[in-house]
């Protein structure tokens, strides 16, 4: 891996488990910047999971930092 | 014994016959004590201000009981409301509200469900059921086309719901009825039974079943005639145009496996409780997630009137564990209850736990959650004197919890009045570990991820609730239907994922407003409607001009009156509290080490009521009841 990226991997809730979609992307962006540049921060609501803890859609994302986002599901 | 009285006969209101509206302007007074009844014809006014559902439940609560009343007696109030939009083209609209006085909280019972109940209803002629008083033997009411009669159910009592609803389709000769009805948990007076409608929803929370039982009133059957109208096609088009064009995408979730597809997402970013809230992580949690057990378990789908989704699944299993497909299947919440929370990772158990809830007529949060407290109680040696002591992970225990609740037998009967009596009963330090808010069990979202949503559970007026609430994951997503609406309001977006700022606050304050309108008009909370959908479908419903502005200060009237309600039935601020458990950070997982303060708590509180126009201690100022014409 590139030493100044992170990985973002994307879970789409219509996906059999688990079956991320992965995108390397600079390390620098917020995890939002990074989804608007890949143009999904307009879907439905997803979380943020950095390195395994749940964190801000705002967090700066580090080299070599691994990050879940995971659809949400509100109710039933 | 009360039966088959002269049938009471209304004629359908014209307007709403003649197809020119959606609400059928008539209200149906009935006490079972006398067996007397009468209809109101409210002024269209009255609609406007309240809309329907919760806002129908707190205007009788708050002018035809009496403070302090006991719940279970006679003198509580059980109403059954559609909305304004019930029943109309607009898909999610095929819910309605059944409301009362708490006997688990003491506070309000305002629960909805979806279904084609409420729909019926409105086809038969009414808006509303206002139910007093206690029949002498077991009744049951039949209402269809405008004729209300009220039957002998000494035959049914006892009965599960699915035997129920076969034996009044036999009874009634006919298979479309609609049927919203208690199991032997309401009949039992269980404080977390609930009432079922079409043997598969459920009026979940608060123990409205208990108070359907306490009234001898097994069931209510509606059939009608009549679709609800609209004063404006073109003007209600616009929304379900718009809706039916989006919905493929933007409830993709639902479309794909429901609720159940969240199970493994919420546990891996820490807003599932595991382990009676003190575990961060669940090993065989993907077992639970519907996208494992679907094969295996989900043989078909099931869905609301008017609604093109199918989010629900039907579950049909045979086996040693044969599961009924009638009761249809869990959800998320039931499944974060039943599995998570007591430890149980068999699939098979936990929607065996979901069929057998809605059989016995029992809400899966509550009961779950009451579960898990006593299976801490055993762990800790808290039961003794009874035989059966629960255990943490066993499919079996939790299987025959819910059996000896339903039937009050043995350590059921403490479960059956919910974990906060059963825990004052118990003594010692159970009360320390129940996780409940106004003495309700905590729903499958975890405040110590969710902070505005832990704050929400504080505040309820119907205890500890997720749906209305601000959900703080989807406040932290800009796609989120939550951040569209918010911006509507000028509000920025996303907001912070944890803690409760001012702007979370603002956003606190209209997103609370927005869901107590959706539960009185009475839309599902899953459609991503935004204010200005809902300015076109209540226009295009009734023909008026409300507004943006006007459909929050709706919703805002209803939170107002929620909060009147709590003060007059004796609540302070000091029982605005989160339990122990919400605000101790669990050492693993992806929220290890995260809770609020309770300072933190009350700080945000506070904050939530300066803004309310809300003294420092809740109380709403003359000022704030003046905004939204409260006498």
């Amino acid at each position: 891996m590139d030493q100044q990226t992170a990985t973002l991997e994307v879970l789409f809730v219509q996906d059999r488990m688990p079956a991320p979609t992965r995108y390397e992307v600079a390390a620098g962006l917020t995890i939002l910047e990074a989804l608007e540049t890949l143009g999904l921060s307009r879907q439905a609501a997803l979380v943020a999971v950095v390195n395994g803890v749940t964190s801000d859609i705002t967090y700066t994302l580090q080299p070599g930092d691994r990050v879940q986002l995971l659809p949400q599901i509100a109710g039933g | 014994m009360m039966q088959t009285s002269v049938p009471f006969q209304v004629e359908y209101d014209p307007i709403f016959w003649a197809g020119k509206r959606a609400f059928t302007g008539k209200i149906l007074h009935l006490d079972l004590s006398t067996g007397e009844m009468h209809v109101e014809t409210p002024p269209e006014s009255f609609y406007r201000r309240y809309i329907g559902g919760r806002g129908f439940i707190l205007h009788y609560l708050l002018n035809q009981t009496a403070p302090g009343i006991d719940p279970l007696s006679p003198d509580n109030l059980l109403i059954f409301a559609s909305g304004l939009l019930t029943g109309t083209v607009l898909p999610g609209s095929g819910r309605h509200a059944v409301g009362a006085k708490s006997p688990l909280t003491g506070a309000l019972a305002s629960g909805e469900a979806g279904g084609w109940w409420g729909s019926e209803l409105k086809r038969a002629g009414f808006d509303a059921l206002v139910i007093r008083g206690k029949a002498e033997t077991p009744v049951y009411l039949w209402i269809h086309s405008g004729q209300v009669e009220i039957r002998d159910a000494a035959h049914l009592w006892g009965q599960t719901t699915g035997d129920t609803q076969s034996a009044l389709e036999n009874e009634l000769g006919s298979k479309k009825i609609r049927v919203a009805q208690i199991g032997p948990a309401g009949e039992k007076l269980s404080r977390i039974a609930c009432v079922i409608n079409d043997t598969n929803r459920a009026a979940g929370r608060s123990g409205l079943g208990a108070v359907m039982g306490s009234k001898n009133l097994k069931a209510v059957v509606v059939l009608g005639e009549k679709n609800p109208g609209l004063a404006d096609k073109a003007l209600m088009s616009v929304t379900t145009r718009w809706i039916l064009g989006d919905y493929k995408n933007s409830m993709g979730w639902a479309i794909s496996r429901g609720t159940s597809g969240s199970v493994l997402f919420n546990h891996n970013s820490g807003a599932t409780a595991i382990n009676n809230y003190r575990d961060g992580l669940f090993p065989g949690i993907e077992q639970l997630d519907g996208s494992s057990f679907f094969e295996a378990l989900v043989k078909d789908r099931d869905t609301c009137n008017h609604c093109p989704v199918l989010c629900k699944l039907v579950v049909d299993h045979e086996g040693e564990m044969p599961i009924d497909r009638q009761y249809g299947g869990p959800e998320y919440e039931t499944i974060g209850a039943m599995g998570p929370l007591c430890k149980v990772n068999d699939p098979v158990a936990v929607a065996k736990a979901h069929e057998m809830c809605s059989a016995y007529g029992l809400d899966t949060i509550s009961t779950g959650g009451t579960i898990a407290f006593a299976m801490e109680c055993a762990e800790k040696g808290l039961l003794a004197g009874f035989d059966f002591q629960p255990a943490f992970g066993s499919g079996q225990d939790l299987l025959h919890s819910i059996e000896l609740i339903a039937k009050r037998e043995g350590l059921g009967d403490c479960m059956a009045e919910g974990s906060t009596r059963m825990a004052q009963q118990i003594g010692g330090e159970a009360p320390d570990f129940t996780v409940t808010s106004r003495g309700q069990e905590l729903p499958m979202h975890d405040p110590r991820l969710k902070n505005a949503i832990g704050m929400g559970y504080a505040l309820s007026a119907t205890g500890a609730d997720h749906m209305h609430n601000l959900n703080d994951t989807f406040a932290n997503f800009p796609g989120s239907d939550i951040c569209a609406r918010l911006r509507e309001m000028d509000i920025p977006t996303p907001l912070p994922l944890f803690g409760i700022d001012s702007v979370k606050i603002e956003a606190f304050v209209y997103e609370i407003a927005f869901k107590n309108f959706l539960d009185s008009a009475v839309i599902c909370h899953f459609y991503p409607y935004e204010y200005k959908h809902m300015v076109d479908a209540v226009n295009g419903a009734a023909g008026w001009d409300v507004t943006r502005d006007e459909i929050n200060e709706i919703g805002t009237r209803i939170v107002t009156l929620a909060r009147l309600y709590l003060l007059r039935e004796g609540f302070t601020h000091a029982d605005d509290a989160l339990p122990r458990r919400a605000l101790q950070a669990v050492s693993d997982g992806p929220i290890a080490g995260k809770a609020m303060t309770t300072e933190q708590l009350q700080e945000a509180m506070k904050a939530y009521f300066a803004r309310m126009e809300w003294n420092s201690d809740g109380v709403p100022t003359k000022m704030a009841l003046a905004t939204f014409g409260i006498a």
